[in-house]
């Protein structure tokens, strides 16, 4: 495969996800579950699983996601053309439709609008979480320590680097 | 929301779009929050949750929505730009730091299951969003259907995103109109 056309290929697939990626990047992981793993096998479900914890580690905005994943298919050039495709297109469309937005303030479309993108965009952040623990290499305490995890987060103040830091404790003793 | 005139510099925009990229681990939502709201007060608490909503609801990645438009009030497209660029310097440099680290460790067995753990517990904070996010929006059957749908879709039948979407936009705006007869 020719290095440029892949280049191109990555950055096309994340500018077409940046416009319809409502919720914002953790509601895209079941596409790209599906583009990265299953549809192409371009990783292994566990690797998918290992770069996106690996992007909790760093400060800045989920989208560092595509940042890594793209890495994995092509390095830091992957990186970037993940990265500014999952950014560009979103943004010149906010830049442009911020102010419309605004102005449909209390109309019934944006209303109407509301009322269901909300709980869809919550629906495919639940499908997010369920896939990140099928892809991780997983056993029944798995989805139990993912439950415990959900748990602390709601109902406690707990630092969420605490909470992965146990998480990875555990694993790394061999207990998930 | 009323459009200040305050005068804010480019480099202002810069430099604090920086400072929250550089310490917002765990999300950057509340570092936004609490540098441009409570720290400068560019813009009002009420103003920061409507731009954030406004995120929501626009495609595209939300705290990037909201540094564009944050970026744009003060000092228009550029203003944008450096916000967007600001906020993702250093974490892409962090990130990429990250992947060469990983490249050499992480097939050793205990770094991969360490990882498997961190994704684990990552699934659960996602997990945990989902819930706070639901405990915030109006609860009724219409929008339980919703999320077990864009669940079963997204989730289940691995649909992709744009179908789902396509999909379930007129499902949903059907579910909520019969809800109101």
């Amino acid at each position: 495969m020719n290095a440029l056309p892949f280049i191109v290929e990555i950055a096309l697939y994340f500018a077409g996800l940046s416009l319809v990626a409502i919720g914002g990047a953790s509601a895209v992981i079941p596409d790209l579950y599906r583009h990265l793993v299953q549809t192409n096998a371009w990783m292994t479900g566990q690797e998918f699983a290992a770069l996106i914890a690996l992007a909790q580690a760093a400060p800045g905005p989920n989208v560092l996601i595509v940042a890594l994943l793209g890495w994995k298919l092509a390095g830091i050039p992957g990186g970037l053309a993940a990265l500014l495709g999952m950014c560009v297109p979103s943004s010149v469309l906010t830049y442009h439709f911020a102010g419309l937005w605004m102005r449909l303030e209390g109309t019934s479309i944006r209303n109407l609008t509301q009322a269901v993108l909300v709980p869809v965009t919550i629906g495919l952040v639940l499908a997010s979480s369920f896939l990140l623990v099928r892809a991780a290499d997983h056993s029944a305490l798995a989805y139990c320590a993912t439950a415990v995890v959900a748990l602390l987060a709601i109902k406690t103040k707990l630092h969420p680097l605490v909470l992965l830091a146990g998480a990875g404790g555990l694993g790394a003793a061999g207990v998930l | 929301m009323t459009f200040r005139t305050a005068s804010v510099s480019r480099l202002d925009i810069f430099k604090a779009f920086v400072a929250i990229g550089a310490v917002s681990f765990g999300g950057a939502q509340p570092w936004a929050r609490r540098k441009l709201v409570e720290q400068k007060g560019w813009i009002t608490s009420d103003e920061f949750a409507e731009l954030l909503g406004l995120g929501q609801v626009l495609p595209g990645p939300n705290v990037v929505n909201l540094s564009i438009m944050v970026g744009r009030r003060f000092q228009g497209a550029l203003g944008a730009f450096l916000a967007v660029s600001g906020l993702l310097l250093v974490p892409v440099v962090v990130v990429f730091g990250l992947a060469a680290i990983y490249a050499q460790f992480g097939s050793l067995p205990v770094a991969r299951q360490a990882f498997n753990g961190v994704a684990v517990g990552t699934a659960g904070l996602i997990a945990a969003m989902a819930v706070k996010m639901l405990q915030k929006h109006q609860r009724s059957w219409q929008s339980w259907c919703l999320v077990a749908l864009a669940f079963a879709t997204a989730g289940l039948l691995a649909w992709p995103l744009w179908i789902v979407l396509l999909a379930l936009t007129p499902i949903g705006a059907c579910l909520v109109r019969w809800g109101k007869l």
